[in-house]
């Protein structure tokens, strides 16, 4: 025992030495944690003196007081037997801190634990060098992020530079390649529109259903021919276009533009006029296609930028010599209008006045780029002058060579010379226009605002004997035209009055119940002037003759204009048939049985519209339903064979009805039909029934 | 139902008569919806005049049994009597869809979606 321990106070003695000798800190605990020895190096970096360690100190005060459970924790492990090591926060006597990292054992003797043993490395610097590296790291880093943001920003840059210079490649070197793809793929379309438009115009149709049809086809020829105007853009651009010298008739040209865009007018409820100048000249030469398409472009932007009020085309001209003539075309809106400083770069290309606009209004951005390089290659100018929120004007102006003066179109029935007419609308526009109107045509017109003032001047002026002839009714009354038309009807100072109805929408029906309240002329906007005259000198021309016309229309005008000359085919052949009958089916298949015999048939949905029919036309004979809504056949019968007691003559009637209730041929024959045929219907007993009845040579 | 024998019987191609046919159930569709109203007030008058109206066109084109029905029904509402209306015109709907079926098989450029609700194409 006592050799063992004076071995261990040599063992201490020597092993102290040695700790003393070594740089790191080095310490030893009984198994209660008092510092049982520390080295030199540990009183240094401690401040302790060897005293104070030899008073007994606790080896957990100089642990940061955070650290002291989880440094006991590690002591009771170390006195089990364990070999640790960790890092601490550890404290010198004047309280500073710092990091070491300490590892400690068991002191063990004869397998006995008698307390620990343990080593402390300063490791400040350690951390120090962490801390720095760390930072760095961090450094580092920020630096490359935005290294990394300085490389994306080049990178979309040149993705940027790359698309624009692709859009610039499209815009300048494949240009015409794809435009022309681009026309290709929207021309087959519209081609389809077209030729389906002209199989349906094919058709048998009513006069508002080809109205509608005939404006599909006509809008579709001019979007064709606007994207074949732009893909001449490019040729355009490189001055490669080509102008046309032909003699054409300017104000047909500027009426036929403002026909197209008519609808849209109608759909905003604008007033959309065309005010070709009095002394203007029609006859011109130049290039009727490309005058049409600037005012096209021209006319058409004030109709999409206007919400309210109106759009006009002011056609005016001034003669140069050696037979030409400045035209100045000038559209004026009540639109949005343009900013001043919008106002300069409006003729460049792919500009709109805002890029807002582009979303809100759509469009390329090409058209007045187009129209200004077409007028100046014409040798004209363009402009415009706006107010912002209060409207625009956009103008050209070119010289045009003058033709000679044309053969007039126009077929009056009757001359309108002298005849007094009153036209009636709240609009003072459409008054004022339509008096200019009717007095070069040699009319001598009066205007009424309201339908009180129209019915008192009428009155007044039968009862001073100077009646009006004519009163036209424009469409600033909307739905009261044919109310205001009746009451006029209704007077009978006044009935005989020509009743002439300008509708500013066409409606479905218009023409039936126009024709029913008896008006002679019923026309929508906006008329060809040459239409207008048209219409009231054949309205004029039949009341003259006291002939009880079809009612007059754009489509009925066209029509007698078209069959001036055709000869009529007497013989089973263009017999003139009503069919008077309530069921669809029925309707059509007597219609295609009419036309596989060649007849001229036209249908009457019931007896009352069939009396208005035979009314307004002649027809060679009747087939007629028994049994139709509102008035059946029985009844249409028995009042076309009164009237015929005043008037005279004999229509042939032909009864058709699904066989027989008994009774139903009595009935028919009483009725004052002629003949009977019963369904089914056949193409034979028709036939007969044609042949029966209708004498060769009395068809109308 | 030989689309072609009736064509050719009333003297049309049977293309033609395919377009009438569709015509046909267009109107007769809209008749019998007449008629169902007209039978719920009860307005004999009304349901006479479709009937009526049906019946001209089925014998014209030939569908003999949609005319029979429709002339029931037309002789029992000019004698105030509702009974048996509805189910002819139940059984005239059936016929309809014969039809549609007929005309789906032989339909024009192969038109055969025409599903069950028949709608006439105009020219």
């Amino acid at each position: 025992m006592q050799a063992e321990a004076v071995c261990r106070i040599i063992l201490e003695a020597s092993g102290r030495e040695l700790a003393d000798s070594l740089p790191q800190t080095v310490f030893e605990m009984d198994s209660e944690g008092v510092l049982t020895f520390v080295n030199r190096t540990a009183m240094e970096t401690f401040g302790y003196s060897a005293e104070e360690v030899g008073r007994g100190l606790d080896a957990l005060t100089m642990i940061a007081p955070a650290e002291r459970s989880r440094a006991s924790e590690d002591i009771s492990r170390a006195l089990r037997g364990e070999v640790l090591g960790s890092g601490y926060t550890v404290l010198r006597k004047d309280g500073s801190a710092f990091p070491a990292l300490i590892r400690i054992g068991p002191v063990q003797l004869n397998g006995k634990i008698l307390g620990v043993r343990g080593v402390l490395i300063d490791i400040s610097d350690l951390k120090a060098t962490e801390e720095r590296l760390q930072r760095a790291k961090e450094e580092t880093e920020t630096i490359n992020r935005e290294l990394e943001a300085t490389n994306k920003q080049l990178e979309e840059a040149i993705a940027r530079a790359n698309v624009m210079a692709m859009a610039s490649e499209v815009a300048n070197c494949t240009k015409s390649q794809f435009l022309a793809n681009m026309s290709h793929e929207i021309r087959t379309p519209i081609n389809g529109v077209i030729g389906f438009s002209n199989l349906l115009l094919d058709t048998e149709l009513s006069s508002e259903q080809r109205d509608y049809a005939e404006a599909v086809r006509d809008s579709a020829e001019i979007l064709l021919k606007l994207i074949n105007d732009i893909l001449e853009f490019s040729k355009l651009e490189a001055k490669k276009m080509a102008l046309e010298q032909i003699p054409f008739d300017l104000r047909t040209t500027v009426e036929g533009v403002a026909e197209l865009l008519s609808l849209r007018a109608r759909e905003k409820g604008l007033d959309f006029e065309v005010r070709y100048g009095q002394d203007a000249p029609r006859r011109v030469v130049g290039d009727p296609g490309r005058i049409r398409q600037v005012l096209t472009n021209l006319a058409g932007n004030a109709l999409k930028f206007t919400e309210k009020g109106f759009v006009f085309i002011d056609v005016g001209w001034q003669p140069l010599v050696d037979g030409q003539a400045v035209f100045r075309f000038a559209v004026e809106d009540s639109g949005i209008g343009i900013s001043e400083e919008k106002l300069e770069f409006i003729f460049e290309k792919f500009t709109q006045a805002d890029a807002s606009m582009t979303r809100r209004y759509g469009g390329t951005g090409l058209g007045l780029a187009i129209s200004k390089q077409i007028v100046e290659f014409m040798g004209g100018t363009i402009g415009v002058t706006s107010t912002l929120g209060r409207g625009s004007t956009f103008w050209f102006a070119i010289p045009l060579g003058l033709g000679e003066t044309p053969q007039s179109l126009s077929i009056p029935a009757a001359s309108l010379e002298g005849v007094r007419a009153l036209i009636v609308d709240r609009s003072e526009i459409n008054r004022q226009t339509l008096l200019d109107l009717t007095s070069n045509w040699g009319m001598k017109s009066d205007a009424a605002a309201t339908p009180e003032e129209a019915l008192a001047a009428l009155r007044d002026a039968c009862a001073s004997g100077r009646p009006y002839g004519m009163a036209i009714i424009d469409s600033g009354f909307q739905d009261d035209m044919e109310s205001v038309g009746r009451r006029i009807q209704s007077d009978p100072q006044l009935k005989d009055t020509v009743l002439i109805a300008i509708a500013a929408v066409g409606k479905r029906g218009d023409a039936r119940r126009f024709s029913e309240a008896g008006f002679a002329a019923y026309l929508v906007r906006p008329i060809h002037t040459e239409t207008l005259m048209e219409a009231l000198a054949a309205a004029w021309g039949s009341k003259l003759q006291g002939v009880a016309a079809p009612l007059i229309t754009r489509h009925t005008l066209a029509e007698a204009r078209a069959s001036q000359a055709p000869a009529r085919v007497s013989g089973p052949e263009g017999v003139h048939v009503l069919i008077a009958e309530d069921n669809l089916l029925n309707q059509k298949l007597a219609l295609k049985m009419m036309e596989k015999l060649g007849c001229r048939a036209d249908l009457a949905g019931n007896g009352r519209e069939a009396l208005r029919m035979i009314e307004r036309d002649r027809y060679d004979l009747v087939f007629m339903d028994c049994q139709m809504p509102d008035m059946d056949g029985y009844e249409a019968s028995a009042i076309i064979r009164r009237r015929e007691k005043e008037s005279g003559g004999h229509l042939p009637i032909i009864a058709m009805t699904a066989h027989a209730m008994t009774g139903d041929r009595d009935k028919c024959i009483k009725a004052g039909m002629d003949d009977y045929i019963s369904k089914p219907i056949r193409r034979e007993e028709i036939l007969q029934a044609i042949s029966r009845w209708v004498q060769k040579g009395e068809s109308a | 139902m030989n689309f072609r024998d009736m064509a050719g019987h009333i003297g049309f191609s049977e293309e033609e008569f395919q377009e009438l046919v569709e015509l046909f159930l267009e109107s007769t569709l809209s008749e019998l919806d007449h008629i169902k109203t007209a039978a719920q007030v009860p307005d004999f008058e009304k349901m006479a005049m479709s009937a009526h109206s049906m019946r001209g066109a089925a014998i014209n084109l030939g569908f003999t049994e949609i005319h029979e029905l429709a002339k029931t029904i037309e002789s029992n509402a000019r004698a105030c009597e509702l009974s048996g209306a509805v189910e002819a015109a139940d059984e005239i709907r059936d016929h309809l869809e014969r039809i549609v079926g007929t005309l789906a098989l032989t339909g024009r450029n192969g038109s055969s979606d025409r599903g069950e609700s028949p709608t006439g194409r105009y020219e």
